[in-house]
C-alpha cells in the first residue's frame, strides 16, 4: 500500500479524534456537552477544506478535479442546451471567421516564398523623389547594374504580361509570356521539373527553344511525357519544347511560356526604354540602403539620366502581393472585432447566468469549497465552452475559405488554406476567447457576498457586475459602431466608384482584345475591321484602342513646346492609341476642337487629344487647341532612339477614369493609332462596339467578322464593357462585401447583447415593476424606464464607437475612394441605425414589462 | 465569518507551522491533537492554531519524509496516531531553526536600526 494511501484512509477517523479530544478538553473545562462540541468544530476550521488541502497535499489530486471539472462542465452545458447552443455558435462565428481570414493573412502576407533565401530577395525599381510612378529599367541600365554592382549574388530581369499566339493546335490561341533573363531560375533555386533551362548563349537568339511552365503542360498538353523535343509553332516560328518547369503558384502564376529576353533586339537596347523589371538577391551582410545607394549611384552615371531619380528595393514578396495587404489588414481587423462582440455577448450570458447560480455557490463556498477551486471549475467550463467553438469555428472555417479564395482573385492564392499554421491560430484564439469570456464573470465572483446571498436566497438584484454588464454592453456596442462606420465608408466609396460619372458610357459596349504578331499587316487589318464592323447591323459605332476605360492606360512622358521642361521632373500621363471612332464608341464628349478623322494617318500631320485633366494641368486659363506636345509612349517595343515628335493638339475631350473607376483622373492624351511611327500600337488592340441592342446579343457576328477578315485572327476575353467594370472592382467589392458582412454580424450580436441584458434586467425587477404598477405607475412610466436605462448605455457605446471610428478611419483613406473618412453621412446614418436597433432592443422586453400583472408580481 | 480571513490566516503561517511542529516534535512523539496544545501553550496562546490548518501540513511534511506516523494509544487510552521526527527531519530542524533565526535577526535590525547602534 502506498504511503499517500495509507495516510489518507485514516484521515477521517484522525479528524475525527482529534475534534473528540478537543470537545473532551472544553468538557473538562465546564462547558455542556453541545456547546463543546460546536467550539471544537469552531476551532478546528472548516473540515471540508481541511480534508481537500489534505489531499491536495499528495500531489496528483489535480488530475482527479481536473477529470470532476470537466465532468460538471459538461453536465451544467448539457443541463442548459439553450445557452449552450447560443454561446457555442456565437463564439464559433468568431473563431471561424477570424481562422478563414488568418488562413487568407498567413498564405498571402506572411508565408515567406518558397524560394532559395527568399529573405534577400528584392524587386528593384526607380521613382523621381516625391513620386510614386514607378520606372522600370532598360537593357542597357540592367547591364550597368549588372557589371558595376558589388551588392547582389545575382540579378535578372523579366518581362511579364505578353503573348504568343500558338498555332497549329486547334483554333489559335494567345499563350502567355513571361520573359526571364539567364539568372532568373538559378537566382531562386528553382530547377527546372523536365529538361534544362537555356544555355547563356542561346538567351541571343529570339525563338527556337522554348522553356514551358507546368501549367501550360499539364492543362494544354495533356501533361505529355514526351514533351521534350515536341515543336510548338509560337508567333509563326517552330520552337522546340526544352524544358518544363515546376509548377510556381506564387510567381506569375498565369505563365504559360517562360520566354528568353534577348537583349539584342533594337528596342532592348534603346536607355530611354525603361519596362523591365529587375529582381535581384542581395549578398549576405549587405543592406537594402547599401544597395539602393550604389544602384542610385551606377544609374546617376548613365547618360542623361536625371539625379533626381532613386533606385528603390522592396522586398519581392510584397512586390508581388502588391495593394492586397491594406485590404486584408483591414478585413483582418473588423473580424477580430467581431470576435471581440461575440466574447462580449457570451461574458454577459455567462455573467447573467452566475448571477443566477450565485446562491447555489454561496452555499458550495460555506460548505468549504475553496475560492481558487471554484474559479478553477468555472475556467474549466469555459474551456469547454470555447473548445467546442473553437472545433464549430474550425468546421466553418475549412468550409468558408475555400469559396472565399476563388471569388477574391488573390495572389499566392493556390495555397491557402487550413494548415499547422491555422490550426495553432484558432488553439490561440480558443483560449484567447475562454480568457476573455470568464474574465468578467470571474470578477464577479470574488466580490460575492456570501452572507446576504445565503439569507435572501438569491443574490441581490443583479449585484454581482451590472457595472461590469454595462461596460460590456457599451464596449459591444461601440466596437459595432466602428465596424458599421468601416463596412459604411468602403460602401459610399464603391457607391462613389460605381456611379460617379466616369466619362464614358458602359453600357450596350461590346469589346475584345485582338493581338497582332505582324505589324505591317496589322496597318490594313485593323482598320479594315474597324470600318467593316461600324457597318454591321445593331452596331452604332466602333473603335479600336491601345487602353480600356476604367481598367487599363499606358503611360508617356510629355514634352512641352510652350514650357520649360524640367528634366528634374518629367510629367507622366495616360496615354492611349485610338481610332477615329473611340470617343463616339465610348459615349465621351467631346469639349473643344475636333475628333480624329480616318485621315489622321501617316501621311498626315501628326495629331493629339488631350483630356481637361491635363488642359487644367498645363494650361489653366489658355486655349489648349493649336498647342504642341511630343508624346513617348513608355513600354516594350518602342524601337527607335529618336526623340519623339511634336503633335499639335486638335482636341479636348471630357476626363475619362482610364485605370480604374475608383482611381483618380490623371491628365491623359490620346493619339492617332495610325501615326505610331514605331508600329507598336499594332501589336494589339481593343475592338469596342457599340451596339443598338444587347451588347452579347453581337459577340457571333462580331467574331465572325474578325475570322472573315482574317482566319488566323486570336480572340480573346471577349466582354461586354460592364462585365470588364465588374471584374476591375472585383478587389474592392470583396472586401466591402466581407467587412460589410462583418458589420452585420457584429449588428446581430450587439442586439441580441442589448435585448438579453434588458430582458434580463426585467426579469430581475418584475416584483419593482409591480409594486411601482400597484401604486399608480402607467404602463407608459415603466416603458419608459426600462428604454430609458438601455438607451442610457447604448448612448454611451454609440458615443464612444464613433470617437473610436474617427480615429480609426484615418487608417483606411487608402482605401477610400471619393469620401473622407470623416465622412458626416456615414457616421450619421450608423450612429442612426445603431440607435434603431438599440431601440428594438430594449423595447421588446420593456414592452413585456409593461403587462406584468401587479398583483402576480406582487405576490412572488 | 468568513472564508477570506481563514485563508490568510493559513497563508500567514505557512513554512511556520512546519517548523513549529517539527519542534514540537523534537521532545518525542505526539499526536495531532497535542501538537496543537502544545503550540498553544507553549507560545503563550498568542499563536492561535486553526487546528484543522495541522493536518495539510502534518502530511507534507511526512511526504517530505521529516516526520513519520505511527500507531499507539494517547493518554486517556484511545487509540491515536502519533507523529515523530525522523533523522532526515532533525537535521531539517537544525537547517529551519538557524533560518528562522537569521530571518527573525534581519527583520528585527530593520525595524529597530536605533536601539542596534546604541548597543555597538
Amino acid at each position: 500500500m502506498s504511503l499517500r494511501k495509507r495516510m489518507l484512509e485514516n484521515l477521517d477517523q484522525d479528524i475525527r479524534d482529534h475534534i473528540e479530544m478537543e470537545t473532551q478538553d472544553n468538557i473538562e473545562r465546564g462547558m455542556s456537552p453541545e456547546e463543546a462540541h460546536y467550539a471544537a468544530l469552531r476551532k478546528f476550521g472548516n473540515l471540508t477544506r481541511v480534508q481537500e488541502e489534505t489531499r491536495a497535499v499528495w500531489s496528483f489530486i489535480w488530475i482527479e478535479e481536473l477529470v470532476a471539472d470537466i465532468r460538471f462542465g459538461l453536465r451544467l452545458l448539457c443541463k442548459s442546451p439553450g445557452f449552450t447552443t447560443v454561446a457555442v455558435l456565437t463564439l464559433a462565428l468568431g473563431i471561424g471567421a477570424n481562422t478563414a481570414v488568418y488562413s487568407v493573412v498567413e498564405s498571402v502576407l506572411l508565408r515567406p516564398l518558397p524560394f532559395q533565401d527568399s529573405a534577400r530577395l528584392f524587386a528593384i525599381w526607380a521613382a523621381q523623389s516625391g513620386r510614386t510612378y514607378r520606372i522600370g529599367a532598360s537593357m542597357p541600365e540592367f547591364q550597368d547594374y549588372k557589371d558595376q554592382s558589388h551588392s547582389f549574388e545575382y540579378m535578372a530581369n523579366v518581362l511579364s504580361g505578353w503573348t504568343y499566339t500558338w498555332t497549329g493546335q486547334g483554333e489559335p490561341r494567345n499563350v502567355n509570356c513571361t520573359g526571364i533573363s539567364y539568372d532568373f531560375f538559378p537566382m531562386l533555386g528553382v530547377k527546372p521539373y523536365l529538361g534544362r533551362l537555356y544555355e547563356p548563349d542561346e538567351y541571343h537568339v529570339d525563338g527556337v527553344q522554348v522553356v514551358i511552365s507546368y501549367r501550360f503542360w499539364k492543362e494544354q498538353l495533356g501533361s505529355d511525357p514526351q514533351v521534350i523535343g515536341r515543336v510548338l509553332k509560337l508567333d509563326g516560328t517552330a520552337q522546340t519544347v526544352i524544358g518544363v518547369m515546376p509548377s510556381l503558384p506564387d510567381l506569375f502564376p498565369e505563365t504559360d511560356v517562360w520566354a528568353k529576353d534577348v537583349p539584342d533586339f533594337r528596342w532592348m537596347q534603346v536607355r530611354g526604354n525603361k519596362f523591365l523589371d529587375l529582381v535581384g538577391r542581395l549578398k549576405p551582410g549587405v543592406t537594402r540602403e547599401q544597395a539602393e545607394q550604389e544602384l542610385s549611384a551606377i544609374l546617376h552615371r548613365g547618360p542623361g539620366e536625371s539625379s533626381d531619380v532613386s533606385v528603390h528595393l522592396v522586398p519581392l514578396k510584397d512586390e508581388l502581393t502588391g495593394d492586397v495587404r491594406s485590404q486584408l489588414l483591414i478585413v483582418m481587423a473588423a473580424v477580430a472585432l467581431v470576435l471581440l462582440i461575440a466574447c462580449a455577448n457570451v461574458a454577459y450570458l455567462l455573467l447573467a447566468r452566475n448571477t443566477k447560480r450565485q446562491s447555489e455557490i454561496a452555499v458550495r463556498v460555506s460548505l468549504g469549497a475553496g475560492k481558487g477551486r471554484l474559479l478553477r471549475e468555472f475556467i474549466t467550463e469555459n474551456l469547454i465552452l470555447a473548445i467546442l467553438a473553437g472545433l464549430a469555428g474550425l468546421l466553418l472555417a475549412i468550409a468558408a475559405v475555400r469559396p472565399l479564395v476563388r471569388v477574391s482573385s488573390l495572389p499566392r492564392n493556390a495555397s491557402i488554406g487550413v494548415d499547422s499554421g491555422t490550426l495553432f491560430f484558432a488553439l490561440f484564439i480558443t483560449v484567447l476567447t475562454s480568457l476573455l469570456v470568464a474574465w468578467a464573470p470571474s470578477t464577479a465572483f470574488s466580490r460575492l457576498n456570501l452572507i446576504s446571498t445565503l439569507k435572501t436566497g438569491r443574490g441581490e438584484a443583479g449585484s454581482i457586475g451590472r457595472s461590469h454588464s454595462g461596460l460590456l454592453l457599451i464596449s459591444q456596442v461601440s466596437l459595432a459602431v466602428v465596424l458599421s462606420v468601416a463596412a459604411g465608408l468602403l460602401l459610399r466609396s464603391f457607391r462613389q466608384a460605381e456611379h460617379l460619372d466616369p466619362g464614358f458610357r458602359p453600357d450596350h459596349l461590346l469589346t475584345a482584345y485582338l493581338r497582332n504578331d505582324d505589324q505591317s499587316a496589322g496597318r490594313l487589318f485593323f482598320p479594315e475591321l474597324v470600318e467593316r464592323a461600324s457597318e454591321l447591323p445593331g452596331v452604332g459605332a466602333a473603335a479600336l484602342g491601345k487602353c480600356m476605360p476604367g481598367v487599363f492606360a499606358p503611360s508617356a512622358t510629355l514634352v512641352f513646346s510652350d514650357r520649360p521642361n524640367d528634366p528634374l521632373n518629367v510629367p507622366i500621363g495616360q496615354a492611349c492609341w485610338i481610332s477615329s471612332e473611340f470617343f463616339r464608341a465610348m459615349g465621351t464628349p467631346l469639349v473643344g476642337g475636333r475628333f480624329f478623322t480616318v485621315h489622321d494617318d501617316a501621311n498626315t500631320p501628326a495629331v493629339v487629344i488631350v483630356n481637361q485633366a491635363l488642359a487644367e494641368a498645363y494650361w489653366r486659363g489658355q486655349n489648349p487647341i493649336g498647342k504642341q506636345i511630343a508624346v513617348d509612349y513608355i513600354g516594350a517595343g518602342r524601337n527607335i532612339n529618336d526623340a519623339p515628335r511634336f503633335r499639335e493638339v486638335v482636341g479636348i475631350v471630357a476626363n475619362v477614369k482610364q485605370k480604374g473607376l475608383d482611381l483618380p483622373v490623371e491628365p491623359a492624351v490620346y493619339t492617332p493609332y495610325l501615326q505610331d511611327e514605331t508600329d507598336h500600337a499594332f501589336a494589339g488592340l481593343n475592338l469596342f462596339v457599340r451596339t443598338i441592342g444587347p451588347p452579347t446579343s453581337l459577340a457571333g457576328t462580331v467574331r465572325a467578322l474578325v475570322r472573315s477578315i482574317r482566319p488566323d485572327q486570336t480572340i480573346d476575353s471577349m466582354q461586354t464593357m460592364n462585365d470588364a467594370l465588374f471584374r476591375a472592382l472585383a478587389r474592392r467589392r470583396l472586401s466591402l462585401v466581407l467587412v460589410g458582412s462583418f458589420a452585420g454580424l457584429a449588428l446581430l450580436l450587439s442586439a441580441i447583447g442589448i435585448f438579453g441584458m434588458v430582458a434580463y434586467a426585467v426579469s430581475q425587477r418584475t416584483h419593482e415593476f409591480g409594486l411601482r404598477m400597484a401604486l399608480g405607475a402607467q404602463p407608459q412610466d415603466v416603458l419608459q424606464l426600462v428604454v430609458g436605462d438601455g438607451f442610457k448605455i447604448v448612448a454611451t457605446g454609440v458615443f464612444v464607437g464613433i470617437g473610436l471610428s474617427s480615429a480609426l478611419a484615418w487608417f483606411m483613406r487608402s482605401l477610400l475612394y471619393a469620401v473622407s473618412p470623416n465622412d458626416p453621412l456615414t457616421f450619421v446614418v450608423v450612429a442612426a441605425l445603431l440607435a434603431l436597433v438599440a431601440f428594438v432592443a430594449c423595447y421588446i422586453p420593456a414592452h413585456r414589462a409593461t403587462r406584468v400583472d401587479p398583483m402576480v408580481a406582487l405576490r412572488e | 465569518m468568513s472564508t477570506k480571513e481563514q485563508r490568510e490566516h493559513i497563508d500567514l503561517l505557512q513554512g511556520t507551522l512546519d517548523l513549529l511542529i517539527l519542534r514540537t516534535l523534537q521532545l518525542g512523539p505526539v499526536h495531532g491533537h497535542a501538537i496543537a496544545k502544545a503550540i498553544e501553550f507553549n507560545s503563550d496562546e498568542v499563536l492561535q492554531v486553526e487546528q484543522g490548518s495541522l493536518y495539510p501540513a502534518l502530511h507534507r511534511l511526512i511526504k517530505r519524509g521529516w516526520i513519520l506516523a505511527e500507531e499507539g494509544t494517547s493518554e486517556n487510552n484511545r487509540r491515536a496516531k502519533f507523529y515523530a521526527l525522523t533523522a532526515k527531519g532533525r537535521r531539517q530542524l537544525v537547517i529551519e531553526t538557524s533560518k528562522w533565526d537569521k530571518l527573525a535577526g534581519a527583520i528585527a535590525r530593520i525595524l529597530r536600526p536605533a536601539e542596534q547602534e546604541g548597543e555597538s
